[in-house]
């Protein structure tokens, strides 16, 4: 495994263990900026998807995205502590069984092809990292980040095939991104947003508004 | 509120109105003009075939019910008079078209997304107090289920680097070159991952909490317009990555969507014995629907004819049902079933509305619903997944019981006392948006012209029908 890809490793999951919501938002800024180093393997046949995808990745997943997402948190007076994954060693347990089965997951999807292994393993990894966070969070920040993370997991699969979309479609992919992101910020600014599990039955009872 | 204020809120809704028009005229050209053969356009970015012609036409005439009752509904309402809503409403539907006649699965998928995100202020608009975690709810569990299907692109594609296959995403490409792939692991990760995030927008177990919860929360329009429109476009989104992929593993796809079908109507019908809120109810209802069509589509071959009737059979039948309910709220100031009744002396029009939107729901006679899910039992049997018929069956007894107990007690008995009711009037201009809705939904059980049960067949075939 390459030093590009063990860097990733440590940015998906070093933030985990540290309950602080600068500490995510540093990580997903991280992870964009190692992403865009994985992007400059294209940078030879350099063309408009190129171009958008470098964008997408450095600019806005390593650097608008954490800083929109830190401005809200910081003008709204964020406390300092958030856990997106509960503190205890159950959870830490959980999330390193998940990085051992994304790599086996890899072993067996790609026998072959050890460059591509290493890479489909981290990019396991944080597919299922970004699910443990998603499935445990009870706090629309954990939420968020867990939705960000999931995010750069799916990309980091994608920059493992040679075949690049349409600038176009790359485009369009860009900007939902960019329209997810602000409506997180929307909802972390609003605050009020409760988190996302099943409502109480006395709710359903009540009926009326 | 004075003439003129009237005036200038209602600007908005008659904008949206003629712009429901205006997509009506263009589906029915789209529809019967293009011909009855599949064309592909912008580099074959685009395509008119069956589905396209059929989904394009279904979603159209139902945002022209729902435009037009937004314009009909009595007393100035400041949530849908703004041109904010007209703006996100305008956009979502123009979104929604482009997903449906996409044949590059990838920009069917930008375009779905981008619907979700317009679709998400339109769920905070007006005032119920659940509505901001249910735009919450909705938006995490839409992103979360389309970056699954993101996924679920990532891995087809590497199944298609590791054979030396173009990993083209053009749905009729795909289509073409299915019988010649030997699906390897890749392949059958990406087909699961598509049909299971692809399924969460249509509200397929196992991620279908948000559905409930939205469709309660949400204005009565916009709960129409996702559950008779966003459904749709999600189940158009599905119906290509069936179509594209079913040959690649035919007995892979069929199980993954009979045990989320099944799954879903099992969970549903326990929801439907449960609640005791209206809106609710027909929320579960449609999960229920969603389940049918689940199995249909695991089915495929003679099932896909059944299924499309129960497609736009329901998708009729949900726009009422909700646009009726948000009257009847009005109305009676509450969503608990408990406290509603005598809708018909109440509200003669909502009243026949419920019952008849009711009827529909349960599957009865002379609805096209009752017709599609016989074809759907009838293929069951015939194919021998009898396991699937008996779970099938005991749900929809389930449910029919579930949805009979609440629904039949609000529509007779004696109304409330004067001082529970709102005392607003209805009137039959009100009732005419509906009106119309109910008269194709009617017609859809008795009579079908020849061009709409052609086009109808077409995409019965596009399934993997006869």
């Amino acid at each position: 495994m390459n030093v590009v890809l063990t860097a990733l490793l440590l940015a998906l999951t070093v933030p985990l263990l540290m309950g602080s919501w600068r500490a995510s938002l540093l990580g997903l800024a991280a992870q964009g900026a190692l992403l865009g180093w994985l992007q400059l393997k294209h940078l030879a046949e350099l063309n408009a998807t190129v171009a958008i995808q470098l964008l997408d990745v450095v600019l806005l997943r390593g650097i608008l995205a954490p800083a929109l997402l830190w401005t809200v948190l910081a003008q709204r007076q964020a406390p300092r502590r958030n856990d997106v994954l509960a503190p205890n060693l159950l959870s830490w347990t959980a999330a390193g069984a998940l990085v051992v089965a994304a790599f086996q997951f890899a072993n067996a999807m790609e026998p072959d092809q050890a460059a591509v292994r290493a890479h489909v393993a981290v990019a396991a990894a944080a597919v299922l990292l970004a699910l443990l966070v998603l499935a445990s969070a009870s706090t629309p920040l954990s939420q968020v980040v867990g939705l960000l993370r999931l995010e750069n997991g799916v990309l980091l699969l994608e920059t493992t095939l040679h075949h690049l979309p349409s600038p176009v479609l790359q485009g369009g992919l860009t900007v939902t991104y960019l329209g997810t992101v602000l409506v997180c910020r929307h909802f972390l600014h609003q605050r009020a947003a409760p988190a996302a599990t099943p409502p109480q039955p006395a709710q359903d009872q009540r009926g009326a508004p | 509120m004075n003439g003129a204020q009237s005036q200038i809120t209602r600007h908005p809704a008659r904008a949206l109105l003629l712009l429901a028009l205006a997509g009506v005229a263009a589906a029915i050209v789209f529809g019967f003009a293009t011909g009855g053969r599949t064309r592909l356009a912008l580099d074959g970015y685009l395509v008119a075939d069956g589905t396209s012609r059929l989904f394009v036409l279904l979603i159209n005439f139902v945002f022209l019910g729902v435009s037009n009752h937004v314009l009909a509904q009595p007393g100035p309402h400041q949530e849908h008079a703004t041109w904010r809503f007209a703006l996100l409403v305008a956009g979502f539907m123009v979104l929604s078209n482009l997903a449906v006649v996409s044949n590059h699965l990838l920009g069917m998928w930008v375009f779905l997304e981008a619907t979700a995100l317009l679709a998400t202020p339109l769920i905070l608009v007006g005032s119920e107090p659940g509505a901001h975690a249910a735009a919450w709810r909705y938006f995490l569990f839409s992103a979360v289920g389309l970056g699954l299907a993101a996924l679920g692109f990532g891995c087809m594609g590497r199944g298609a680097e590791a054979t030396n296959i173009s990993p083209d995403l053009f749905a009729n490409v795909l289509e073409a070159h299915a019988f010649e792939q030997t699906p390897d692991a890749w392949h059958r990760v990406g087909l699961v991952l598509l049909v299971l995030g692809f399924g969460t927008k249509l509200g397929l177990a196992p991620m279908f909490v948000w559905l409930p919860d939205t469709y309660q929360n949400a204005t009565p329009p916009v709960t129409a317009l996702l559950a008779a429109v966003q459904f749709n476009v999600a189940l158009v989104a599905l119906v290509r990555v069936i179509g594209a992929l079913r040959a690649m593993d035919p007995t892979l796809m069929t199980n993954v969507l009979m045990a989320m079908g099944l799954t879903t109507m099992v969970m549903s019908a326990a929801g439907l014995i449960v609640t005791t809120n209206y809106k609710r109810l027909i929320a579960y209802a449609s999960l229920n629907h969603g389940g049918v069509i689940a199995v249909g589509l695991g089915m495929g071959r003679d099932a896909s004819y059944g299924v499309m009737l129960y497609v736009v059979s329901n998708a009729i039948i949900k726009a009422i049902l909700f646009l009726t309910a948000g009257r009847i709220q009005q109305h009676y100031r509450t969503q608990d079933v408990r406290q509603v009744s005598g809708l018909f002396r109440a509200l003669p029009y909502s009243g026949g509305f419920f019952m008849v939107g009711i009827f529909a729901l349960l599957g009865l006679p002379p609805f096209g619903s009752f017709l599609g899910e016989l074809i759907i039992l009838s293929e069951l049997i015939r194919l021998g997944y009898f396991g699937v018929f008996v779970g099938f069956c005991a749900t929809l007894t389930v449910a029919f019981v579930g949805m009979a107990r609440a629904a039949f007690p609000m529509i007779w008995g004696e109304p409330p006392s004067l001082a529970m009711q709102s005392g607003i009037q209805q009137r039959f201009h009100q009732a005419i948006p509906k009106l119309l809705l109910l008269g194709f939904l009617v017609a859809m059980g008795l009579y079908l012209p020849p061009p709409v049960t052609e086009m109808f067949r077409q995409v019965a075939h596009e399934l993997g029908g006869p």
